[in-house]
């Protein structure tokens, strides 16, 4: 049996919905969990990894504190980016500016062989303002007062980033990291008439997760109250990749039949 | 380095959020002080305007002239209960008379016909 062979007068108008990325960048390794250095004379900043002072196995808040057990290892459990972000967000500047919300939970082995189970933010404290039962590291990030974060900034370039901590009810709930850059960076000249695009719609992909986490020496860190505790110093880094796309609805009309 | 073994995220495709507010931090420059900029339409497109540095100085300076005579308004509900020195009442008429002679003198560049 042969097959039938449409003429070209049974073709029909189709109208086919697709979506036309008119825009894409990709940032490889870039560390979303850092502290900013600061500014040396040159006016030059500088990443460097977050440094976290993980409270000693034991030790407890005192004017005159045990040591306890020092911190031997941490690993990154895992890693929970809040519903609703990374988001996108284009400014009246015409940048692009990525806001991607998350919490760490680390895995922390100490000297003795015991194990405990970090949430950062959410345990983490100033330096001078430890929470009893809620404590469990602190950081510079956040303020000596114990109730605003520290925002961490670096420009290099046309890249503007900041790492923030986002306080919620008397504790912290997330970090914040936002990364600004052009619109011309998508490099595709990008027009105006695109930007205002009603259909205009991004996508953004994070992967290639990676850590740093460096244990350092025993640190006294002051609780509050002329109290102070043992800590161990760990510097800890995240690293990952992060692709965005832009793109936009097309209706496109082709001659042809339809299969169905 | 240690590499996490976690799947990727990806947000899927979502309406772009529009920010059309300015750093607030931007201070918005006069309009005569814009015209070293490129001025564009919605499209993009070039815009070519050969008197536009000249309309801009006017209504800059008619901005200004508004702006003065808001606070002569201003003086002048004022005076009934804060009475000034004759001086100052000097000078305020002598600023009013300027101003209703720039009124009078003042004509549109681009209607010669006026």
């Amino acid at each position: 049996m042969s097959e039938q062979v449409s003429s070209v007068y049974d073709w029909q108008h189709i109208e086919i919905y697709a979506r036309q990325i008119i825009g894409k960048k990709a940032f490889r390794e870039v560390s979303t969990f850092w502290q900013e250095k600061p500014a040396d004379e040159s006016g030059h900043r500088e990443k460097l990894p977050v440094r976290l002072y993980i409270i000693n196995y034991g030790s407890k808040p005192a004017p005159s504190s045990e040591a306890g057990y020092p911190v031997k290892t941490v690993k990154l459990c895992k890693r929970a980016v809040f519903p609703d972000y990374p988001k996108n967000t284009v400014t009246g500047t015409r940048k692009s500016r990525i806001t991607h919300r998350y919490s760490l939970v680390l895995l922390v082995e100490y000297e003795n062989g015991e194990f405990m189970v970090i949430n950062l933010p959410r345990q983490l404290s100033a330096p001078g303002s430890y929470r009893e039962g809620i404590t469990l590291a602190f950081s510079n990030i956040l303020g000596s007062d114990g109730k605003a974060p520290v925002p961490q900034h670096m420009n290099a370039g046309d890249i503007s980033e900041k790492l923030s901590v986002i306080p919620e009810s008397g504790s912290f709930s997330a970090f914040e990291y936002m990364m600004a850059f052009p619109v011309s960076a998508f490099g595709s000249g990008i027009t105006i008439a695109e930007l205002d695009n009603p259909t205009l719609q991004s996508t953004i992909i994070l992967s290639n997760l990676k850590y740093d986490s460096d244990v350092g020496e025993p640190v006294l860190i002051p609780a509050g109250e002329e109290s102070f505790i043992w800590t161990t110093a760990v510097d800890f880094m995240l690293y990952e990749d992060i692709h965005i796309k832009l793109g936009v609805d097309q209706d496109i009309v082709v001659q042809g039949m339809s299969e169905l | 380095m240690d590499s996490f073994t976690c799947p990727d995220i990806n947000t899927g495709w979502k309406p772009v959020i529009r920010e059309d507010v300015q750093d607030v931090e931007q201070k918005e420059p006069l309009l005569s002080e814009a015209t070293d900029t490129i001025h564009t339409d919605n499209y993009g497109t070039k815009k070519n305007c050969p008197n536009i540095s000249e309309i801009l100085r006017l209504l800059d300076e008619t901005e200004r002239m508004i702006i003065s005579v808001k606070r002569l308004l201003a003086d002048a509900e004022g005076m009934h209960y804060l009475p000034c020195s004759a001086k100052t009442r000097a000078r305020r008429k002598l600023r009013r008379r300027i101003l209703r002679s720039m009124r009078a003198s003042w004509r549109c560049p681009s209607c010669p016909s006026r």
